[in-house]
């Protein structure tokens, strides 16, 4: 059939519909055409080069990063639980924790020894004992060597002599987690499964030890109450430790009455326990008791204790020291910390009152003779505060962080590592954390009330790589546990549309081994590769200016070419964010070292370079700064505690504090330590997979450029929107028609860019000139025929020749150029000039990593010790060590300062005299070894250490030299020194050479000369130092005391009671007068002081001169000694008394019913030569030997306590000794003796009605009427109070079966007696 | 005259003669020699005088076991402390030489990440064998010197084999021996056939500490030494990790000053990967 249209009026409407119809159809496909052309022109590219190389850098690390699993690291003290709650709780975190353990084992091959090798082909063997001694240690089955006993093939959890368990020792009731069986046997453990000891045998409660608790074992609350000789008291309901500790708190203490006027402060259990009469919140002394206990006796301190305390003459403590006696005695009652002085203050430094607070950092101190003290005793509440790196006071057990630059935002810096300090009794103690950032600090502030704060830090591991591996998986971008993490950042990558991502990077970044050949060096720069980036930047040729590009872009290139995509790739910021990110990964990029230095570790092409000297600001640690602790509800999960909501988290947290103020004496400071050691938990992370993406964000945003935005605001040109339907339609199709023909004859002519653009606007128009022609214009829609198809072939004809004219010019053509972004491994700077600033503080001692990030030629010294040093041992580095001139003792001086040498000279410049020692030390500018001769070009082995550093690597080297005296030298050897000889040791030279630790020495010698003052010698000599001291004492009475004084130079010397010329004294001393005869003091004068006086409280005078230059005595040179014209005077104190032991307590029979016995020996002495004041030293022995000193001496009343003694006959000899030498002897007697044996009843008689008995000894008695087999606490009581009479009412009916019991606990077994009353009596 | 002979006669260092100074070291060998001599003729003259149980000789057949704790004591006090500053042994085999001194690891992992594996999981027994070990030489000389002392005076001394344990307890350390002695003068015969040697030592509350530190690391990679301070303010625990993460505990009693030193290696995190 034969398609007949034809264009009249009458068919004007069908035809119009049937052309927009079509047009539409078209339109359709152009403008999916439009659309597939114009993605064509933007490189797909684009949209994944932004993504991670996976085959780089994924397969090591996924499996790396589950070992995070695998460390927890937590409190000590938080996970003291044994409910069974807590069991499960404990149980399925550790199963957590630990599941992945096969997994991660074979990861572990991986994280050591893999680096481009695949994870097969490892295999783990367990070697019984290592070469070093280690056991059971899982090694790869390819190291035998390491192993001093054959591998077994397997795992070592596979091997029953490696498995991991409990291992309990039965004997002590302790349970070791993560032991193994065959070590666990060996040394008579019993081994169980569970290798966190989460069985019913090890877990934990309270054990009541008399006084004191422990937290530990029921088993060993056995042991140690057998040991301790108390009776079993076990709570294992208590379950925390420091409930635990509070019960010690709830013990009822007061005054135990035993026996007559003997007197124990106790608590009542163990009065109960002693049989003692008890008598709560009394002292012993309260007059009511009637005890031979005298108040206040001395005060004291108390191991375990923070106060100062009063105690009674018999040793009791009684309350809490106030120098207002009355108060502090109270009549007699007990005070509690509370009702004593200033409860609410530390106390620290108080004179008056002894109430210290450990949590407020203050505790019990004794103080040295003459120190401030309070005033009934050498005592004090010592303040136990600190001061840190900022000068700011810290509380005794407040920690805190200190960094060595800067943290965070991926920002620190190489070498770097995080430090916890804490302030431990008044001192600042450091504990390092991981090195290589593999831990770091978190610091929390806890704040009271009152709104004082305090800080507690921690050291936790650093989930850095987690944050890099496992966090940035999905397509989306980082995952949310990205932001939730606090070691984790999300760097937002934003260059320009077509090169924007958010990356989860590390907040503080991990280190790498910086040493030279690190076996992790490939994995350095796996991880560093992960910012390796590339940005393509397109650039288009135009067609003049303005079309799709910038005029400015294509007049600064001088050419038509514009950058029309990823243009700002090509400024600064790309460097700058890439090489942020690049930092963030580790030790990686440019960057800076923790002092400050720097290399440039990134590669960057096409884009300008960013250096590490834009990031100095790093290297100063930000005051205020500090990594933040992982929330409380985590580490609450992390605890076992059963949290659900805040309220729970509330409630676990008030029966802590609950615990703490039941104990009573822990308030303020004390509860925020308590509370602030909760705060800080290093984390334990989450299991998951690992992805290495960076997510490809704005893809749909870049679709739209170039000319095809012109196509689209074309189709969407709102003056269209006034037509009608199939007005638009018409006008809409032919517009699109028009450009898909624009755009197909562009493509034949292989146009891009703007060419194609105007190709396809070209057309656009064309279509849009014939669809409005045929809606607005017959004449135009009958020219252009049936569908418009001469119009449109005329469009053809145009754009073919416009897209001639395009492609001749070559407008449109675009080309890419690729900014390239490296990211490598950061490098130490070269050289080591710095390596030295390791060794600066002593808080922050220097590693093999700290070492190594300061130049690539330091080197860690001295490892074996805890405070190494660094310094630069580059092989290259040729010069030796450079030494000068250092310190000196006062009174000289370094003079005359050469390259080479320095003269050592009296502080006026002057030569220094004879026999004159002069202490000094040299420098080098490096660390070294020196050695010393006096002889000029001796090799260096020869050479002597006369340094007191010897071999040490040391920048200071300290010596002394005593100055030689000619005239001496020839008179001991009988010379005459002349000439040049006179001259060399006049001006004497000390040669010095220096090795640093390259091997580099000194080829020419440091000279340090001594000049010696010439002529003759016209200083007398003088006295350094006597023996005894000048105004000492002397025993009393003595008639002669030996004298030493030890002289500056060689001379002789007498004495007189009178001041006298030196020939007219009378008395000699007897000197050394050789060179070599010299002491440390000098030299040395003997004499006896003969005569002394025998008047108390009165001193002997004597003069004493001395003559010079003895070898002169009797030449013709005696005219050339010197005398003193002075004379110098020495004075001895007779002492007022003879020192004596006044007494020594105790003595006599001391019953106890308990070893071990403890027994407080007190000595006291007067007279000698200071009231009394003395050394008192004891012995069990007769014979002045092995004497040991008491605790507390020196003063006239000796304390020393025996804790471990057992009943026996004691002779104790005590032995004391004054200043002056006075000395007495004294012994005490006495026997411990043990009461074992049960009262014994001697008398039974009626008295009144009543049966009566009497028993030798003080006891209770009870009775039971039926049997002797009867617990005497449950029977009838025959006595009030332990006693020696006991009755009972006389009944004729009842057979009495008697049972008594003393106060020690001695009970009759069986009956003591066994009575039938009856009628005659 | 030869300037090196004068200069022989510079002191320097303190007043230390020059080590180079071959009179000097002569002198010096000759004092020496001459002091030898002089304590050797004492010790032959004085003789018994100078021994330090002298005192006690007359006791010692009545109290053989004055004698042995005089003499005991500190040489186990020595034990002990060397033990003690070494994680618990004569002579480490797994150790690390840290200022001078070989000091055990107590709990040890070679391999990265991977918690400690205790190398003495019933530690309290090994130390016993430790200090049995080392003193055992002193025990056997102890009671021959003993032996020789009481033949001296003239008794017939027979002794049984040596049998001795190791107690150890909250603030002492006790040698339990069992050995009989039976001692014959004339008609008279003594016997004795325990004795208890008590030191007072805190060695065994810091080693419980110790292992209480170890079970922590075991099974936590860590232990909070100042939470513990604050429970148990009588002990001072310094923590100092070094750079290749192995942990140093120094754990000292604050009254005696005693110490317990050891190394643990655990949970070691490697650099950067």
């Amino acid at each position: 059939m034969k398609l007949n249209i034809r264009f009249n009026t009458n068919n004007k409407k069908h035809l119009q519909v049937f052309l927009e119809l079509s047009i539409l159809i078209i339109g359709i496909f152009s403008f999916s055409y439009i659309i597939h052309e114009t993605q064509n022109l933007v490189p797909t590219n684009l949209f994944n080069k932004n993504k991670l190389d996976q085959k780089v850098v994924q397969i090591p690390f996924e499996d790396v990063i589950n070992f995070f699993d695998l460390i927890p690291s937590i409190s000590a003290q938080q996970e003291n639980s044994n409910t069974q709650t807590q069991t499960s709780s404990w149980q399925s975190s550790s199963t957590s924790q630990f599941a992945n353990v096969n997994n991660a084992t074979t990861n572990y091959a991986v994280a050591q020894y893999s680096t481009n090798t695949s994870l097969s082909g490892y295999q783990f063997a367990c070697c019984h004992q290592t070469k070093e001694g280690a056991i059971c240690q899982e090694v790869l089955s390819t190291k035998q060597e390491q192993c001093a006993v054959p591998l077994i093939p397997g795992r070592c959890q596979e091997v029953q002599s490696c498995e991991i368990g409990c291992c309990i020792d039965k004997q002590e009731g302790l349970c070791s987690s993560k032991s193994t069986y065959q070590a666990c046997i060996n040394d008579g453990g019993e081994w169980k499964k569970g290798e966190e000891c989460l069985i019913q045998e090890c877990q934990k409660g309270c054990c009541l030890l008399g006084d004191n608790v422990e937290f530990v074992t029921e088993q060993r609350c056995d042991v140690l109450s057998l040991l301790e000789g108390f009776s079993q008291s076990y709570f294992e309901d208590l379950e925390r430790e420091w409930q635990c500790l509070a019960l010690k708190e709830t013990q009822v203490y007061g005054a135990c009455v035993v026996g007559e006027g003997r007197c124990s402060q106790e608590s009542e259990t163990k009065c109960s326990e002693i049989g003692g009469d008890f008598y709560e919140d009394l002292l012993c002394s309260h007059e009511s008791l009637n005890t031979s206990c005298e108040r206040q006796s001395y005060i004291s301190c108390i191991e375990g204790e923070d106060e100062i305390y009063w105690f009674d003459s018999c040793g009791n403590k009684e309350n809490i020291y106030s120098s207002d006696r009355e108060t502090s005695w109270a009549n007699g009652n007990k005070l509690d910390k509370s009702e004593s002085c200033n409860p609410l203050e530390s106390n620290a430094g108080s004179t008056t009152c002894g109430n210290c607070n450990l949590f407020l950092s203050s505790t019990c101190s004794e103080t040295a003779l003459g120190a401030r003290s309070v005033k009934d005793g050498d005592f004090i509440c010592k303040d136990l505060t600190c001061m840190d790196e900022y000068g700011n006071k810290r509380e005794n057990g407040e920690s805190w962080c200190v960094y060595d630059s800067a943290i965070g935002d991926g920002k620190d810096t190489a070498g770097s590592r995080h430090w916890k300090r804490y302030c431990e009794d008044g001192e600042v103690k450091i504990e390092p954390c991981a090195d290589y950032r593999g831990q770091i600090c978190v610091q929390s502030e806890i704040k009271n009330d009152e709104g004082d704060s305090i800080n507690t830090a921690s050291c936790v591991v650093n989930e850095a790589l987690k944050c890099i591996m496992e966090y940035n998986q999905g397509e989306e971008g980082p995952s949310p546990e990205c932001t939730e993490n606090p070691d984790c950042i999300v760097k937002e990558i934003d260059v320009d549309k077509g090169f924007k991502f958010d990356f989860c990077t590390s907040k503080y970044p991990r280190g790498f081994d910086l040493t030279e050949d690190s076996e992790n060096e490939e994995s350095a720069k796996q991880i560093c590769a992960l910012a390796n980036q590339e940005c393509t930047v397109i650039y288009e040729k135009k067609l003049g200016f303005g079309v799709g590009g910038s005029a400015a872009q294509s007049a600064a290139t001088g050419s038509d070419w514009v950058c029309v995509f990823n243009c700002d790739c090509e400024e600064e910021k790309f460097a700058e964010q890439m090489n942020d990110l690049c930092i963030s990964l580790g030790d990686c990029g440019s960057y800076i070292n923790y002092k400050g230095e720097g290399t440039d570790n990134i590669n960057v092409e096409n884009s300008p370079d960013v250096s590490w000297q834009e990031y100095t600001q790093y290297a100063q640690p930000v005051k205020g700064q500090y990594a933040q602790a992982k929330s409380l509800e985590y580490t609450g999960k992390l605890l076992g505690w059963n949290i659900a909501t805040e309220d729970d988290f509330e409630r676990e947290v008030s029966i802590l504090a609950k615990s703490v103020k039941t104990v009573g004496t822990i308030s303020g400071a004390g509860a925020w330590i308590i509370k602030g050691s909760m705060f800080i938990f290093p984390g334990l992370f989450g299991v998951g997979t690992v992805s290495s993406t960076v997510a490809a964000s704005a893809a749909a945003e870049a679709a739209a450029t170039g000319g095809f935005e012109a196509a689209g605001i074309a189709a969407q040109d709102p003056s269209m929107l006034a037509t009608t339907l199939s007005g638009v339609a018409t006008v809409a199709g032919s517009l699109a028609l028009g450009a898909a023909l624009g755009g197909i004859i562009g493509k034949i002519f292989g146009l891009q860019g703007d060419a194609a653009t105007a190709l396809i606007v070209t057309g656009a128009i064309g279509g849009l000139t014939i669809g409005v022609g045929v809606l607005v214009s017959a004449k135009f829609s009958a020219f252009c025929g049936p569908f418009a198809w001469l119009c449109f072939v005329i469009l053809i004809v145009i754009l073919l020749i416009v897209a001639a004219v395009l492609k001749f010019l070559g407008i449109g053509d675009t080309k890419e150029v690729i900014v390239e972004f490296e990211c490598l491994p950061w490098q130490a700077p070269p050289g080591g000039t710095n390596c030295e600033a390791c060794n600066e503080d002593p808080l922050k001692p220097c590693t093999e990593y700290r070492c190594s990030s300061l130049g690539q030629s330091c080197e860690l010294l001295n490892e074996n010790e805890l405070n190494p040093i660094c310094v630069n041992v580059n092989s290259g580095d040729r010069t030796p060590p450079v030494i000068s001139p250092g310190d000196i003792a006062t009174g000289f001086k370094f003079n005359n300062e050469q390259k080479d040498s320095v003269e050592v000279r009296q502080f006026e410049g002057g030569c220094i005299k004879e026999f004159t020692s002069v202490l000094f030390s040299l420098k080098t500018d490096e660390f070294a070894q020196c050695k010393l001769s006096y002889e000029r070009g001796k090799d260096y082995e020869e050479m002597s250490y006369g340094f007191i550093e010897r071999t040490s690597y040391s920048r200071n080297h300290t010596t002394s030299f005593i100055m030689p005296s000619i005239s001496a030298l020839e008179s001991e050897f009988n010379i005459t020194i002349e000439g040049d000889l006179r001259e060399q040791i006049g001006n004497l030279n000390m040669y010095v050479r220096c090795q640093d630790s390259n091997g580099n020495l000194n080829n020419k010698e440091y000279a340090v000369n001594f000049c010696i003052v010439s002529g003759p010698d016209t200083t007398p000599v003088e006295i350094v130092k006597t023996n005894p001291v000048n105004g000492a004492g002397k025993i009393f009475n003595l008639n002669e005391v030996p004298l030493t004084i030890f002289l500056s130079e060689p001379a002789q010397c007498k004495f007189s009671k009178e001041d006298k010329s030196y020939n007219e004294m009378e008395n000699g001393f007897l000197c050394k007068t050789g060179l070599q005869e010299s002491t440390i003091n000098g030299w040395p004068c003997n004499t006896l002081l003969q005569g002394l006086t025998q008047e108390v409280n009165s001193q002997d005078t004597f003069y004493i001169k001395c003559i010079d230059q003895p070898w002169f005595a009797d030449t013709d040179k005696e005219n050339l000694r010197n005398i003193n014209q002075d004379s110098y005077i020495y004075t001895l104190k007779n002492s007022q008394s003879e020192l004596s032991i006044d007494s020594i307590s105790p003595s006599g029979n001391i019953i106890e019913g308990f070893e071990p016995i403890v027994v407080n020996i007190e000595a006291k002495t007067s007279g000698g030569i200071n009231n009394g004041v003395s050394q008192c030293k004891y012995s069990f022995t007769n014979n002045n030997e092995n004497l040991i000193s008491f605790l507390n001496t020196f003063s006239s009343t000796h304390k020393q306590k025996f804790d471990l003694m057992t009943a026996g006959d004691y002779i104790l000899y005590v032995t004391c000794e004054d200043d002056a030498g006075n000395k007495a002897e004294s012994k005490t007697i006495f026997s411990l003796k043990l009461d074992t044996s049960s009262p014994a009843i001697v008398r039974v008689f009626n008295e009144g009605g009543n049966l009566k008995i009497l028993t030798d000894e003080k006891a209770e008695c009870t009775y039971d009427f039926y049997t002797c087999n009867f617990n005497i606490n449950n029977a009838s009581s025959m006595t009030n109070a332990f006693s020696l009479e006991h009755k009972a009412p006389w009944n004729l009916d009842n057979t009495y079966h008697i049972k008594c019991r003393d106060i020690w606990g001695n009970t009759n077994l069986g009956c003591g007696i066994i009575v039938k009353p009856s009628k005659i009596y | 005259m030869d300037i090196n002979k004068i200069k022989d006669c510079i002191t320097y260092s303190k007043g230390k003669k020059n080590k180079e100074n071959k009179r000097g070291q002569l002198t010096i060998f000759i004092i020496i020699a001459i002091m030898i001599i002089a304590l050797l003729i004492l010790f032959f003259a004085l003789g018994e005088n100078l021994l330090p149980q002298s005192g006690v000789k007359q006791q010692i057949s009545e109290n053989p076991n004055g004698y042995l704790n005089l003499n005991l004591e500190p040489i186990i006090q020595e034990v002990l402390e060397n033990i003690s500053m070494q994680g618990g042994y004569n002579a480490p085999n797994l150790s690390r030489e840290i200022e001078g001194r070989r000091i055990a690891y107590l709990c040890y992992n070679q391999n990265y990440y991977y918690s400690c594996i205790n190398q003495e999981p019933v530690l309290i027994q090994h130390l016993k064998e430790e200090i049995k070990t080392a003193i055992e030489d002193d025990i056997q000389k102890n009671f021959q010197d003993m032996r020789e002392e009481l033949e001296k005076q003239n008794y017939d001394v027979e002794l049984g084999t040596l049998n001795y344990d190791i107690e150890l307890s909250p603030n002492r350390v006790i040698i339990d021996i069992n050995r009989d002695m039976n001692l014959r003068k004339g008609e008279s015969i003594i016997s004795h056939e325990k004795f208890k040697i008590i030191v007072s030592s805190r060695f065994y509350d810091l080693a419980i500490v110790a292992q209480e530190i170890i079970n922590q690391e075991a099974r936590l990679c860590n232990f909070e030494q100042q939470g513990f301070a604050l429970f148990y303010p009588e002990f001072t625990i310094t923590k100092f990790r070094t750079g290749d993460s192995d942990v140093i505990y120094t754990i000292k009693h604050k009254t005696t000053e005693e110490e317990f030193k050891f190394i643990v290696r655990g949970c070691v995190i490697p650099p950067a990967f």
